[in-house]
């Protein structure tokens, strides 16, 4: 019997503020229409004035430690791009709200794909008996980073956390991690970018002319997404030898309602195996993944023991894609 | 399948392009088809010829019979 990262609850949080279509249409030449074709979105969620990305990986991480029926972990992880301050990282102070006194706690930075990746590292830790159990937490608002006057990236974009627990237990148990892919090419840095506020142009003596705001190139993203998350998924079912047939759900990276369906149609499984909250959620970045797990839970889809294939494409260029069972509900979970 | 055979097929299955507006001299941008669609449409073209199309080889001032020729041209170069 081999040693695995074990799933044993899942939570998630989001800002209390949704902004329709119809509210952007009015302040922005945009319209609902327009937006629900291209990414397949109806509204998102944003922070109030002075909330920030800790607030919300603390709610979610509570969730998920009481849906785990636990009040202690041995590390906590938070992926995020947009985290509280660019010193330090964000997952220290989630873990001392958390009351996780002295854990070892740090940020993933792989945006849209930074929960696929801190998962990768939550299994590394686990199975390499580095830590007994693991706090994994996708956090992010991007609604403080992209520009007001953007239609496309305010439209796209929503806020929020989803979180999970992984402790250690077998390969063979409803929840184990079994696989995972991961990727970059970081000659593509520019499609997914904020280009201001880093050690690039502090060091620079240019400063006025780099945007403080998120650019993202729609076209030269929507093909490299598709092409690497059914890459990295096929390398996945490859390693533990299923079919795509096999697998029950696929959960991608909440990035587009298109690029979910490409993504599917690329790895020749049907549309109905796919998760997506889009609609109502946007892409909320390293939230996305669990964001959608979660939902598709509580909506009674996951059944114990079925395939779950997780993927996702984000800036860096990063992708990458992880495979696991769903578990059984944790016999002591407590509502959150 | 030739290729214009190809094109015609997947705008009227996958895409849902009604099958008199497809004629040779038609643009993408006369078919309505967004430059997202065009993208969606380059995946599927270079899975189903394995010849690889990149983001911006299909544009919407193109049409059926040129996007035919160029698919054509790449296979043969391609050996398929």
């Amino acid at each position: 019997m081999t040693r695995a990262a074990v799933l044993r609850g899942i939570g998630s949080y989001l800002p209390s503020r949704a902004v329709s279509n119809q509210e952007l249409s009015e302040q922005l030449d945009t319209s609902d229409a327009w937006i629900r074709t291209r990414t397949g979105i109806g509204q998102r969620f944003v922070v109030q004035p002075g909330e920030s990305t800790s607030d919300l990986a603390v709610h979610a991480g509570r969730a998920a430690l009481n849906a785990a029926g636990l009040d202690d972990v041995a590390a906590v992880i938070v992926a995020t791009a947009t985290p509280d301050y660019s010193c330090p990282a964000t997952a220290p102070a989630v873990a001392a709200r958390l009351g996780l006194d002295g854990v070892g706690a740090f940020d993933v930075g792989a945006v849209c794909s930074g929960f696929i990746y801190a998962l990768a590292v939550a299994h590394g830790l686990v199975t390499g008996g580095v830590a007994d159990s693991v706090l994994v937490i996708g956090a992010d608002c991007f609604s403080t980073i992209t520009d007001p006057t953007d239609r496309t990236t305010r439209a796209i974009f929503g806020d929020g956390a989803g979180a999970m627990v992984l402790t250690a237990g077998q390969r063979d148990e409803p929840g184990a991690m079994l696989g995972f892919e991961l990727g970059s090419d970081g000659s593509r840095e520019d499609l997914i970018i904020v280009p201001g506020g880093g050690a690039r142009q502090r060091s620079g003596t240019r400063v006025e002319d780099v945007a403080p705001y998120f650019a993202m190139q729609g076209k030269a993203v929507f093909m490299q997404a598709v092409v690497n998350m059914a890459k990295s998924c096929q390398a996945v079912l490859d390693q533990l030898g299923w079919r795509p047939d096999q697998v029950d759900h696929l959960v991608p990276h909440q990035a587009n309602s298109r690029i979910l369906a490409a993504t599917a149609d690329q790895l020749g499984l049907p549309l109905d195996r796919v998760v997506s909250n889009i609609a109502e959620v946007g892409n909320t970045v390293a939230a996305s993944v669990p964001l959608a797990l979660h939902d598709a839970q509580r909506a009674g889809r996951l059944r114990p023991g079925q395939r779950v294939l997780l993927t996702a494409f984000g800036g860096g260029l990063t992708w990458g894609a992880a495979a696991l069972t769903w578990p059984h509900p944790a016999a002591g979970q407590r509502n959150s | 399948m030739h290729t214009d055979e190809l094109i015609t097929t997947l705008l009227h299955d996958k895409f849902g392009v009604p099958r008199e507006e497809l004629a040779p001299e038609q643009t993408f941008e006369d078919l309505g088809l967004d430059s997202l669609i065009l993208v969606e449409l380059s995946l599927v073209l270079t899975k189903q010829l394995g010849v690889p199309l990149a983001d911006d080889e299909l544009y919407p001032e193109l049409t059926l019979a040129d996007t035919a020729q160029l698919l054509a041209d790449k296979q043969a170069r391609a050996g398929v």
